[in-house]
């Protein structure tokens, strides 16, 4: 075999493939045809194969287009799913030869050695095989109960209702003939009872010398209820991104200059949000007047003109849960600015609908409430107690989703309620743990310690059944 | 005839509105020349002028001096009227003080209060004289014509007072049934509004807005089955795709998801007609329905928010704070033609019986 008689690719393949791996150029395609067909067309470009007709038989078919980068690697992927591999023989010659089957490592991410279960059984198996892995049977004391063929190897099983130990095996059945086990021991538990337990959120602002204190860590923080330390679940800083649904209430009270502030307040919020952070805008009166995608911060709304005032009548409660239900799949930490009076006339929800959905939500509620005015109005749809009872219920769903209030008498000063509101986001610490407590009803005393000397730490939270 | 006295009803309005000093004799008659050349201008086929000089008259001084005035006059021409031509030539006086009422609101409404003493005179006076059926009938129109207004006025709790007494007049008429169902309910008295809209119903089955306000009520006063039976009347069968029939969907959804029945509240708000979907109280029913079940895309709600706002279609929930009424729009039809039909009558009478030296 002299160089000069190859086409110049291949030759320089057969000339490096024993050394290096090579660039190969875009062939004709090989997928589906005949692997002898195949290799016999690399022959005739110039690379020298030995193989056994043993070995390549008539009916054996390239099972995928090889992807690889090198000849050495094609070759690689032409032979594999026959079990077959490129070897380097005398000469420079190559060499096709039976794959060898190789143990597979196997081991179990689920459950964990001792794990406690009950008898829903998650069951995760980690295989590393060189060669196709053919199925994997999962075994629970010795009695087969899974059989899984493609990675994730990922199942559940039910296990009959006792405690004691539990031996979970698995058998890995490679394409090649390699073969892999796996055991582990989970102790199984019966649940006679349960503990209800709440996801209570702590919102922590931390001062010293009268300015936020930042940058503080997980570990920087301890939980207190009732004397007994709790484990910190969950933990994020001012510096999280947001994400913030603007909801301005334009009817009544708010049209005309009201209008106007709370526009240019909201816009001006979005705008001083971070790159990282999202905001939108859902105006309302006695219907929807505007709602704006979630999008970056500096391609906020453009601001929205306001609209010729509408009677008195407010939908308040529906536009508050579907603000609550546009933040749901937003991944950062969810707000709502709610402007309005609290004045809801018309909607749907009983305000106790969307305390269920603040139950269930981990957006903190910011209220700007404009004007104190009491809620001693009635409508067709509700009466002076009933609405009395949706304000109470806004102020409870307000404390427990753990925003605040912040009162103005008049809409002048909504720019600065918008700021301070910012300002408190930026500087909070959010802290998650889990309350016996809570659950049982009651309300533990609370107390957050802070490992830095000196420190101020205003605390305010937020229950939520998990 | 009787002599001309005044009535129970409008008498106790009237006394709440306390009288004015007395002007002297020559203010009087003055007041009733000007008084009568502007009934004059209404009967004789010249409303607008008649309605703007009565308005002035009874606004145009910082004092009441131009309502007592007015009710002076009043009360012997209206007197004289039903004496000579019987109670039926009241009804465009009636309706011309009606008018001038609902400009003095229009145009000046913090003295537009003044404006409804001489009304109430008239339809004191028209009362006590009507003796016949027909004849309770149009004070009762008349009553609630008025108390119309005043509940166009925001002048609520008088105007209740004022259709309570209509509907006691003439118990057939369901216009004042209707306002006094309405106005019950505004006011937290679901039992009273219960009490008119079944008789409302009994006198016209047919009635969806009464049935839908009905079924309501009924929940309210604690009746839920009874409602909801009235509310499933409502959504049955092929009844017309407008405001009234999606109100009584969402209601009705509205109960079933109480009753934690989603799977029927989610039916019964997917057949609301495309042409209501604009309205966000139903998007986001629907999304609250669909997260209780554990399902429902983000999107969707959003998708259907967009819409609404790009609508302008007042939603259904509003338009049952603000319904056309129509019943009282039928009843002001009927009225305007009776006083249309009298109206020469009286301007013959006025012009064979009292000088009027010319028209201004």
């Amino acid at each position: 075999m002299t160089p000069g008689r190859l086409p110049g690719i291949v030759a320089a393949v057969v000339l490096v493939l024993a050394a290096a791996p090579s660039e190969v150029a875009a062939g004709p395609p090989y997928e589906g045809r005949s692997l002898r067909e195949v290799l016999a067309e690399l022959e005739e470009g110039g690379l020298a194969l030995v193989y056994s007709s043993d070995l390549v038989r008539p009916e054996m078919r390239v099972r995928e287009e090889p992807a690889a980068g090198s000849v050495q690697d094609m070759l690689d992927e032409l032979l594999r799913p026959h079990r077959l591999a490129p070897a380097i023989g005398p000469r420079g010659r190559i060499l096709i030869v039976r794959r060898e089957a190789r143990p597979i490592e196997a081991r179990f991410g689920r459950p964990t050695p001792g794990e406690l279960v009950t008898n829903r059984l998650e069951v995760l198996l980690q295989v590393e095989a060189e060669e196709p892995v053919d199925r994997v049977r999962i075994l629970v004391d010795g009695r087969q109960e899974a059989v899984l063929t493609r990675p994730p190897f990922r199942t559940s099983v039910e296990l009959p209702a006792g405690e004691g130990m539990r031996e979970l095996t698995a058998h890995v059945e490679g394409a090649w003939g390699g073969r892999g086990l796996a055991s582990v021991e989970a102790r199984q538990y019966q649940v006679t009872d349960s503990v209800e337990l709440v996801l209570r959120q702590l919102f922590v602002a931390v001062h010293k010398s009268g300015r936020p204190l930042r940058g503080l860590t997980e570990e920087d923080f301890e939980i207190v209820e009732d004397g007994a330390r709790r484990q910190i679940v969950t933990f994020g800083n001012g510096d999280e991104p947001l994400s913030a649904a603007v909801l301005l209430d334009l009817s009544g009270s708010m049209s005309g200059a009201g209008c106007e502030l709370a526009l240019a307040a909201a816009g001006a919020f979005l705008s001083r949000l971070g790159d990282a952070d999202r905001g939108m805008v859902l105006a309302f009166s006695d219907r929807t007047l505007a709602v704006t995608p979630f999008r970056p911060s500096r391609e906020h709304f453009a601001a929205h003109p306001c609209p010729s005032p509408h009677a008195s009548s407010t939908v308040l409660n529906d536009h508050l849960y579907a603000g609550l239900r546009l933040l749901d799949e937003e991944t950062a930490r969810r707000v709502v600015v709610l402007i309005t009076d609290g004045a809801d006339v018309s909607s749907v929800l009983d305000m106790s609908d969307v305390l269920w959905k603040v139950e269930r939500s981990t957006a903190a509620i910011y209220w700007i409430r404009v004007s104190a005015a009491g809620a001693s109005y009635g409508s067709a749809w509700r009466g002076v107690e009933d609405n009395r009872r949706q304000q109470e219920l806004l102020e409870r769903a307000v404390e427990l989703s753990g925003g605040s209030i912040v009162r103005l008498d008049d809409t002048s000063r909504i720019g600065s309620a918008f700021d301070e509101i910012l300002e408190e986001l930026r500087s909070q610490y959010v802290l998650g743990y889990y309350s016996e407590q809570a659950a049982s009803g009651r309300h533990g005393k609370m107390r957050v310690l802070v490992d830095r000397p000196l420190a101020d730490v205003t605390l305010r939270e937020a229950s939520r059944g998990d | 005839m009787s002599a001309p006295r005044t009535s129970t009803t409008a008498g106790l309005v009237l006394c709440l509105l306390a009288l004015g000093p007395v002007a002297d004799a020559a203010a009087r008659r003055e007041a009733r020349r000007e008084y009568l050349e502007i009934l004059s201008l209404w009967a004789g086929g010249s409303p607008d002028p008649a309605v703007q000089r009565l308005a002035a008259a009874l606004t145009g001084s910082e004092a009441d001096d131009g309502t007592v005035a007015v009710v002076r006059a009043v009360r012997p021409t209206a007197r004289r009227l039903a004496r000579n031509l019987g109670t039926g030539a009241l009804v465009p006086v009636a309706l011309l003080h009606e008018e001038a009422y609902a400009r003095c609101v229009r145009e000046q409404p913090r003295r537009a209060a003044g404006a409804l003493r001489p009304a109430l005179e008239v339809l004191s006076i028209l009362e006590a004289e009507a003796k016949t059926a027909d004849e309770r009938a149009v004070v009762s129109a008349l009553l609630t014509s008025l108390a119309g207004r005043m509940a166009e006025a925001h002048v609520e709790r008088s105007s209740l007072a004022l259709v309570r007494s209509a509907a006691r007049v003439d118990p057939t008429n369901r216009a004042a049934l209707f306002a006094v169902a309405r106005s019950a309910e505004r006011f937290g008295d679901h039992a009273a509004a219960v009490r008119s809209l079944q008789a409302l119903l009994r006198l016209d089955p047919d009635h969806r807005e009464s049935r839908l306000r009905l079924a309501l009520n009924l929940m309210r006063v604690g009746k839920e089955d009874e409602g909801l039976d009235e509310l499933r009347r409502l959504v049955a069968g092929s009844g017309p795709a407008d405001w009234i029939a999606a109100v009584a969907r969402q209601e009705l959804a509205r109960v079933l998801i109480d009753r934690d029945d989603i799977a029927r509240a989610r039916d019964v708000l997917a057949e609301i007609p495309d042409r209501r979907r604009r309205d966000p109280s139903l998007a986001v029913q629907t999304a609250f329905a669909d997260e209780r079940a554990g399902s429902g895309e983000v999107e969707d709600l959003f998708a259907a928010l967009s819409l609404a706002a790009a609508g302008s279609e007042a939603p259904s929930r509003t338009l049952y704070l603000r319904p056309p009424n129509d019943l009282l729009a039928e009843l002001r039809r009927d009225l305007v033609r009776r006083g249309q039909e009298w109206s020469p009558r009286v301007d013959r009478f006025l012009r064979d019986h009292q000088p009027v030296p010319s028209r201004r």
